[in-house]
């Protein structure tokens, strides 16, 4: 079969997928804290291309006609941890993260990122960005899918009702002033590595770690959390929009391309083939 | 079926949701003690999807393998705001208004199972012919439900010429003889955790049915106040707490939401349409 074939049926492929990525940023542009994802598209691996029926000919072996490659594909879905922009709303259960200077990663050359941690019912920690909090029954500050906040001390924090307050440090107090706990932020020099799970969950899938160091205390990491406000998705739907509008017509270029090989292989059955 | 058509009707559905809780905030811009709700948005569930069996061929990876695909959005929590709504001065004896966001009235309501007490912010309460006492008055709300006081229903003789509601909560009446008599004691409540509520209708607030289930005692949700700590306002109501300029915002930035993921949809559609053009 003609090679080109598979190599534009490919490209549909990968646009599909890249619609779909883009599907879902827009889905959520309303999601507190979301992280818009980019899409990494890679060729796959070069094929090297032999002439037939060249064996003959001296130095005893074929002619090498050169690298081909069989079509693309969407190799990563890479969230971008950017900031996103702060709104008001005045409720004592938002709580946004506002990452001031944070160092760059030498290995990867981007910037690390600021988590609320959260205990997830397997023991294990999970990172958040959605600071639209509540209370639960007992008094517990949670996500809005009821994940425990955790404080530097990776215990829940317990706040009795909606009338805390919150520094920019992060330390709760309750309406009183009596000090109740600080919370955790925990900081992530690869935020690449982090795998996300649904409700706003971030996963730690680094082998290496098993937890997310702390970024209080460190010197070179500067945040605020500021109360009352909720860090909106970083997603820009307006260009989203156009990347879908782009995903779309090399979706439909693929598809003319395909319909050209089509017909060539219908040439080649219905007119090489007739007799006479 | 392309994914992506699921996970944006999905959040669609959820947006519609979310309108209906605005739209639902903007009819109660003018009840009495009404208490806005807002939704708020979570992403989905995502899943792994792996794209190469050969690991080691995906070179220059930033993630870990695979691609996670999520599954749309979907309305986290809508929860109850509780923050005070402005006072109106009516000068009305029977209007009353509560200057602390997180107290209410108790009132009285005659449900299928019996009496059961429910908590309300509107204060524009009326006076009623008592059924047992032809010479008392229940005070009631607008329903016509009774207002509890320390002991029970609140009543006044009929015959008052003046009633004074005290900051207190202290009601005294005075009779046709000029002499000034204390009749009764409002008994407010102070809640905690104004999430376990429930919107029962006609301007109260109830418990929630599974509330034991759910392993609550009464005295974490709500706890009666002490007279002292009482404070209302006579000849003043409180007016709803939602914000006009706010809803009307978030209507435009659901609506253009909902226009957003119906865009994907047609995308995905002809897209699926380019498919089948193939043959």
């Amino acid at each position: 079969m003609l090679r080109g074939l598979y190599g534009s049926a490919a490209g549909m492929f990968t646009q599909q997928r890249r619609q779909e990525m883009l599907t879902e940023n827009l889905a959520n542009a309303n999601t507190p804290g979301f992280k818009a994802d980019r899409a990494s598209i890679r060729t796959f691996p070069n094929m090297l291309i032999q002439a037939q029926n060249t064996s003959n000919l001296p130095p005893n072996r074929s002619h090498y006609v050169g690298e081909l490659s069989p079509g693309a594909y969407l190799q990563e879905r890479i969230p971008n941890f950017a900031q996103g922009d702060l709104n008001e709303t005045g409720n004592n259960t938002d709580i946004a993260l506002l990452q001031g200077n944070i160092p760059i990663n030498e290995e990867t050359g981007r910037a690390g990122a600021l988590f609320f941690t959260v205990e997830h019912e397997d023991g294990n920690a999970r990172y958040t960005r959605n600071g639209n909090l509540a209370v639960d029954g007992q008094g517990f500050l949670t996500t809005s899918a009821g994940h425990y906040i955790l404080d530097t001390a990776g215990e829940r924090i317990e706040v009795g009702n909606e009338q805390f307050t919150v520094n920019r440090n992060g330390v709760v107090s309750t309406a009183a002033g009596a000090e109740i706990a600080q919370i955790e932020v925990a900081f992530s020099e690869d935020p690449a590595l982090l795998v996300k799970e649904g409700d706003g969950l971030l996963r730690l899938e680094a082998d290496e770690l098993d937890a997310l160091p702390t970024a209080i205390g460190n010197d070179e990491i500067s945040y605020q959390l500021q109360q009352g406000f909720i860090e909106r998705s970083n997603v820009d739907a307006g260009q989203t929009m156009t990347e879908m509008m782009q995903a779309f017509r090399a979706f439909e270029a693929n598809q003319k391309v395909l319909q050209a090989y089509d017909q060539s292989l219908d040439k080649a059955v219905n007119e090489v083939g007739r007799i006479g | 079926m392309n994914p992506s058509m699921i996970s944006a009707s999905v959040t669609m559905g959820q947006l519609q949701k979310k309108l209906d809780t605005i739209s639902n905030n903007m009819a109660n811009s003018n009840t009495t003690g009404f208490k806005r709700r807002e939704a708020s948005f979570s992403d989905l569930l995502h899943q792994q999807v792996n794209n190469q069996g050969i690991p080691q061929h995906e070179g220059g990876r930033q993630t870990p393998d695979g691609l996670r695909v999520g599954a749309g959005a979907r309305i986290a929590q809508t929860a109850v705001r509780m923050e005070q709504g402005s006072l109106q001065e009516t000068e009305r004896q029977l209007d009353l208004a509560l200057t602390n966001p997180s107290h209410f009235f108790q009132i009285e309501v005659e449900t299928d199972d019996g009496q059961e007490v429910r908590y309300t912010r509107d204060g524009a309460f009326y006076l009623s012919p008592s059924a047992g006492d032809a010479g008392q008055l229940n005070l009631v709300t607008a329903n016509g439900d009774f207002v509890l006081g320390a002991d029970g229903p609140v009543t006044i003789p009929a015959d008052y010429t003046d009633i004074v509601i005290s900051d207190n909560g202290v009601i005294t009446v005075t009779g046709q003889d000029g002499a000034d008599v204390e009749v009764g004691q409002l008994e407010l409540v102070n809640v905690e955790r104004p999430q376990l509520l429930t919107q029962a209708g006609d301007n109260a607030f109830a418990l929630a049915d599974n509330l034991e289930e759910l392993g609550y005692d009464l005295a974490d949700v709500l706890a009666v106040i002490a007279q002292a700590d009482v404070s209302v306002r006579q000849g003043f109501i409180e007016n709803s707490n939602v914000d006009l300029g706010k809803e009307m915002t978030d209507l435009l930035e659901t609506q253009r939401a909902y226009q957003f993921n119906g865009q994907s949809i047609s995308m995905a559609d002809q897209m699926m349409g380019l498919v089948n053009n193939l043959r």
